[in-house]
């Protein structure tokens, strides 16, 4: 096969992204050259647009174009309820259900320490500092139902409960080891009813 | 040599009628079936193996009872064994490091096994190991208990006296047959045992909290081990102890004890002990980098006659010959918990053994199980009462011939 080395950055930069394998990065790779000339300079002009207009809220960390974001700037929510997740993708998920009425913090990610993550990794100072002047009454710990987001909320709760604000955890009905972004809405609503107290 | 085609398999009464359908997962039928030979009718029907060491091995049938592997050393007799240990669940017997065991130039390897319920099969990608069913993808434990094997092979001959990772793993592997949950508290302590490791030996002083939710977790998993070895070593003492007497050992009445420094603690206290312990610990396990105290450093010791530690006492042939019992004991119990007879794999059989422990051995093993022999002689197979079967020769990873093993009996025996 001829050397295409533009062809394989490509590849190698489309492989980085979550849940692409090389076999997709390869079929994406050829769909994105065979796009049209209109076609692709959209797709180009949208991701460049999308990332010089967003950028991480100042007070929730979650993606959003104006700062601080809507949700943090709402009226209407409850600032007394704070969801504590992983990632920005996970506020869009908890925000599908409309079930949650509370507000948002984004942790940037689990405490993982075979991988050399730990609490100074992660958005966990500005929690705490958010739930001691905030009036927060309640942290509903959403970290993901696996082994490193059970180990991030038992740690937050540790940190959190000697603060006073009751602390529970979503009720998922989901098999150990999946991912937020992978249950549907239904079950999350239910499991945003049902949340315990840890 | 006469050949005796699989196929003549199909013809075997079946104790179990056609093959049943896994609930909710529709057959997978591989490739063109019908060129295929006919599954045999015992645990194992059939085993294929690629990129797995030097095996190449295409939907071979075995027979439902007795199969001996024979060639000479350096075939890939024992790779046939570890290949079912892999497919079973199991951790190699023979490494710990799974790329080793992938055929030079093969970047993945696959092995998978007819069996009653379905295709059983195991994969090794990119140094990961997967297990399936009919194609989905299941626990290691859920593996076990699909195909429940007991080996016996060169690496078991030093569980006796050597050091006490061998004990603990064999108590480990029933406990996690016979104590619900087991195997779950298992992979919960390590996982928590790897990750206080990694906060102990950082560069960076430990958050107090962060290590609290580790020894939380070990402390909780931890206490669920040292009640399911408890268990497990309370079942197995007494089945350990009737099969040991079954070959003539000397060594009775024998009794497996879990030795740790929570002596005999209730179990209601474990947990909240061995917190106390972790936390205590930390400064000393912060020097050391490492968890110095807990359930992976307990020692399993065979205790005859009150507290004569038998590793101590008794000769290598004694030793091995306990180690028979083990094995027998082992068998027994999986097929009290199972309600099914586990397949007995021994590698080597001829070696290392006294003939007539071996004879015992063999009239003691459950009538119905299925059997697997390797052996670089296989005309000692005649000695032992195990019925009918099968011999494959086995030449660099490939069956080469089967044949009936009443044929080379009668061969030997009359044609002197
Ligand atoms: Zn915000």
């Amino acid at each position: 096969m001829a050397a295409l080395p533009s062809f394989d950055r490509l590849m190698a930069a489309l492989e980085r992204l979550p849940g692409i394998g090389p076999k997709s990065a390869r079929r994406m790779g050829h769909a994105l050259l065979s796009m049209g000339e209109a076609e692709a300079e959209a797709l180009v002009s949208s991701i460049t647009e999308a990332r010089s207009r967003t950028r991480t809220c100042s007070i929730c960390r979650s993606l959003t174009e104006e700062d601080p974001c809507r949700v943090c700037t709402d009226p209407t929510r409850d600032a007394r309820l704070l969801a504590v997740v992983e990632d920005a993708a996970d506020v869009e998920v908890l925000e599908k259900t409309r079930e949650f009425r509370g507000r948002y913090h984004v942790l940037g990610g689990a405490l993982a320490p075979l991988r050399g993550i730990g609490p100074d990794d992660l958005h966990v100072d500005g929690l705490l500092s958010r739930v001691a002047s905030d009036g927060v009454e309640e942290v509903l710990l959403a970290t993901n139902p696996n082994v490193e987001g059970e180990a991030t909320a038992l740690y937050l709760a540790r940190r959190l409960k000697p603060m006073g604000p009751r602390v529970t955890r979503l009720a998922l009905g989901l098999p150990v080891g999946a991912a937020l972004e992978f249950a549907d809405e239904v079950t999350l609503s239910r499991s945003l009813t049902g949340r315990r107290e840890i | 040599m006469t050949a005796v085609p699989a196929p003549v398999l199909a013809g075997s009464d079946s104790p179990h009628g056609p093959r049943p359908s896994v609930p909710g997962i529709p057959l997978r039928t591989q490739g063109d079936d019908a060129a295929a030979p006919e599954r045999g009718k015992g645990s194992v029907q059939s085993l294929s193996s690629t990129g797995f060491r030097n095996l190449q091995l295409t939907r071979h049938a075995l027979h439902p009872r007795l199969n001996l592997i024979a060639g000479p050393n350096g075939q890939g007799k024992t790779n046939v064994l570890e290949a079912l240990a892999l497919v079973s669940g199991r951790v190699s017997f023979r490494t710990s490091e799974l790329l080793d065991t992938l055929a030079p130039g093969h970047r993945e390897a696959a092995i998978t096994v007819g069996t009653e319920a379905g295709v059983l099969a195991a994969s090794l990608v990119e140094g990961k190991r997967a297990q399936l069913l009919e194609g989905r993808r299941i626990t290691r434990a859920v593996a076990a208990r699909h195909l429940p094997i007991v080996f016996l092979t060169g690496s078991d001959l030093t569980r006796l006296a050597g050091g006490p990772a061998d004990r603990r793993r064999a108590l480990d592997r029933l406990a996690a047959v016979l104590v619900p949950g087991y195997t779950a508290a298992y992979s919960r302590y390590e996982k928590a045992r790897a990750s206080r490791n990694r906060l102990l030996s950082g560069r960076r002083s430990p958050d107090a909290d962060e290590l609290s939710v580790y020894e939380d977790a070990l402390a909780q998993s931890g206490a669920s081990l040292v009640a399911g070895r408890r268990a497990a070593a309370a079942r197995l003492s007494p089945a350990l102890s009737r099969e040991a007497a079954h070959l003539s050992s000397p060594y009775a009445p024998l009794v497996l004890s879990v030795q740790n420094d929570l002596g005999s603690l209730p179990e209601s206290a474990v947990e909240a002990e061995l917190r106390s312990r972790f936390l205590e610990g930390r400064s000393r396990e912060r020097a050391a980098g490492r968890t110095l105290t807990g359930p992976h450093r307990d020692d399993v010791l065979l205790l005859a006659d009150g507290n004569l530690d038998v590793a101590t006492r008794a000769s290598a042939g004694e030793s091995r010959t306990l180690l028979l019992a083990w094995t027998l004991a082992e068998v027994a119990l999986l097929t009290e918990a199972l309600s099914r007879t586990p397949v007995l794999a021994f590698d080597d059989f001829d070696s290392e053994w006294d003939r007539t422990a071996l004879a015992h051995f063999a009239e003691a093993l459950p009538l119905d199980g299925q059997i697997l022999l390797t052996s670089a002689r296989p005309e000692t197979v005649q000695s032992l009462p195990l019925g009918d079967g099968l011999l494959h020769r086995m030449e660099k990873g490939r069956i080469t011939g089967t044949e009936a093993l009443g044929a080379i009996r009668s061969r030997r025996l009359y044609s002197v």
